[in-house]
């Protein structure tokens, strides 16, 4: 084994850092809004290297640019992140839910989808082509059914969760329906794409994201761990300017403040929270893509549950709910995971356990409970 | 415009079940534009859930609420969401304050203002038009805690004002949505009689923007001082209404009060 401390460690840290950094404020911005961690995080992430890969080519190269994937893998997870909210976790925030029982109907309709994929996906491959182009279009055509079906139901069922007497459900419920819709993703992930890892074609990869651009301390940095820094730099920036300066990022930080108080000034604080999920969404998918380009072959239903997990002690570690405490977060815990060599998935969590016990709430946390 | 030109905000059966508890019973009310209406009863008798009805806090077992806005629009209230509700032009306080008590008043009247600003994330990055706008509400800002007498306290944080003051903050904030309806929930609750008095003083006042008032209140010389109209609640229902001099001498609401020794 090569010494702790080398340049190269600390090129890939910086990277590992800047991707958990880009993970972990999803975890932090759902959490610091509705108090929910919403473990389906790590999976959206899996799904942006997924969408990526499918618009690149999964099995032959269909030639795309994979900068180019990245735009409409970002939509589709956004889309992802937002039904994720609407269909699990809004019924459960709701006294009387308008889009009730159609969070199950709309769940069934996702896993009938994903087995008339797999039993057509043959089919398919002999009218197009392109498989990639087929995996949109069901993608598209499954996605609108369920839009409608869920509309016309949740309003013609309003009457039954009304006649149940129905009332919000309490945080726990919430949190292992999170941990529920992660697997089913994952599951569903694996029943679409099969279980073995896969890697970006190099003919989506633009040659500089290998050639070494400048180096550090004597080790060379490759075109990709620039484009990852930077990425990450300017996209933190753009969210403290969101967060801080507009419209909606003042109705952010009010919902995360008294959620109640903020419905009285006129803030739809179910559309300010389908925002977030699209914002963190968003930024997954740029960290999912981007990590797969770092990582090669790692591609597979399994990545969100990992790299999610370590990106959830790296908000926790920086202070849950704070967004500067899970952008250092994710440095810290992408430094540990860097130095240590990368395959070591425990020693984050020892760190994080280590600060805990020193900062309780994390290093940025919030220095008392907000609320009752 | 003269008091009762028209119905600003009317109730027609409105219930509310809580399990097998009637909170409101079948309750009609009606609020005349420009009015100062006040709604007093015992403890428990339901004010509060009306005013969780009306704000879309509650959904109601059954019956219609029915508000009209500013341009004499009507809008029926049934099944929209506070947010909704509030940017028809209907604004509250609370009972128990609910002010975001870590940052200063000014922001607190600000996030009032919320829903007539623009900034959009496009303008934000721009920022010429932002700058100018924020300057714009942080002026209007600044006026409405003028009005209620905090402009001194400005960059203080609500939690650290006094309660009489935390009370009027929740006022100024309710006034920055440019509401057609004020709701205030017992806005006297702990005040000392100097208070109260300027208070009522403030009450008037708003009314005198144009701002109809219907409020919660046990401060009987509150209510008796600048109520135009009262109605009374008592386990869920209406037992009186009317001006104040009819309702302080209803036999009804002194057994409601205290008991049927009293009559």
């Amino acid at each position: 084994m090569s010494s702790l401390l080398t340049p190269e460690k600390l090129v890939d840290a910086l990277s590992l850092g800047a991707l958990y950094a880009l993970i972990a404020v999803g975890y932090t911005m759902v959490y610091g809004i509705i108090r929910l961690i919403n473990f389906a995080h790590g999976e959206v992430f899996m799904l942006g290297a997924f969408w990526a890969l499918l618009i690149v080519g999964m099995d032959e190269p269909t030639g795309v640019n994979i900068f180019v994937a990245l735009v409409p893998s970002m939509l589709m997870c956004a889309a992802v992140g937002m039904n994720v909210d609407w269909t699990t976790y809004l019924p459960l925030r709701r006294r009387l839910p308008r889009s009730d029982a159609l969070s199950i109907l709309s769940l069934g309709l996702l896993g009938i989808g994903a087995i008339f994929y797999k039993l057509t996906g043959d089919a398919a491959h002999v009218w197009y082509s392109d498989g990639a182009h087929t995996a949109i279009g069901w993608g598209v055509i499954g996605l609108l059914p369920i839009v409608i079906f869920a509309l016309a139901l949740g309003e013609k069922l309003e009457w039954l969760g009304r006649s149940l007497g129905r009332v919000a459900s309490d945080r726990l419920s919430a949190l292992i329906t999170a941990i529920g819709m992660s697997l089913i993703l994952q599951t569903l992930a694996q029943l679409i794409w099969g279980a073995e890892p896969r890697a970006f074609p190099e003919a989506s990869l633009p040659a500089f994201l290998n050639e070494s651009v400048f180096s550090i301390f004597g080790a060379r940095v490759a075109g990709k761990e620039l484009v990852i820094w930077v990425a990450a730099i300017v996209i933190m920036v753009l969210l403290q300017l969101l967060v801080t300066r507009t419209k909606i990022g003042t109705a952010m930080r009010a919902c995360s403040m008294d959620q109640k108080t903020a419905a009285l000034m006129g803030i739809s604080v179910d559309s300010v929270i389908a925002f977030t999920f699209v914002i963190g969404s968003a930024m997954a998918a740029i960290a999912g893509v981007l990590y797969a380009v770092k990582v090669g072959g790692s591609i597979s239903f399994r990545m969100g549950y990992y790299q999610g997990l370590i990106a959830f002690a790296a908000a926790v570690l920086g202070g849950i709910g704070n967004i500067k405490g899970a952008m250092l977060g994710g440095v810290l815990i992408g430094f540990v995971q860097g130095f240590s060599g990368g395959g070591n998935f425990s020693l984050p969590f020892v760190v994080m356990i280590l600060v805990l016990l020193i900062m309780p709430r994390g290093i940025l946390g919030e220095p008392q409970a907000t609320r009752a | 415009m003269s008091v009762g030109d028209y119905v600003v905000l009317s109730t027609e059966k409105l219930r509310k079940e809580f399990g097998g508890v009637c909170a409101v019973n079948d309750v009609d009310l009606d609020v005349r534009h420009g009015s100062i209406t006040a709604l007093i009863g015992p403890n428990g008798a339901g004010k509060t859930t009306v005013f969780n009805l009306i704000t879309g806090n509650y959904d109601a077992t059954r019956g219609r609420v029915t508000f009209t806005d500013s341009e004499r629009v009507e809008h029926s209230l049934c099944g929209r969401t506070p947010d909704r509700i509030t940017r028809l032009g209907i604004a509250r306080t609370f009972q128990n304050i609910r002010l975001f008590g870590d940052v200063p008043t000014l922001d607190n009247v600000k996030l009032g203002l919320h829903p007539r600003t623009s900034r959009g994330a496009l303008s934000a990055l721009l920022r010429f038009p932002a700058a100018a706008e924020e300057r714009e509400v942080h002026v209007a800002a600044y006026r409405y805690l003028e009005f209620v007498g905090l402009a001194s306290k400005s960059h203080e944080l609500a939690r650290n004002l006094p309660y009489g003051e935390q009370r009027r903050l929740e006022i100024a904030r309710a006034l920055a949505l440019a509401p057609n309806l004020l709701l205030l929930d017992e806005p006297a609750a702990g005040m000392n009689p100097q208070e109260t008095e300027d208070l009522m003083a403030l009450i008037r006042r708003i009314r005198d923007l144009g701002i109809t008032v219907l409020l919660i209140e046990h401060d009987m010389r509150l209510v008796m001082g600048i109520s135009d109209y009262i109605v009374v609640l008592d386990h869920g229902e209406v037992i009186a209404r009317g001006l104040p001099a009819e309702v302080k001498n209803s036999p009804d609401v002194i057994r409601a009060y205290l008991g049927d020794e009293a009559i």
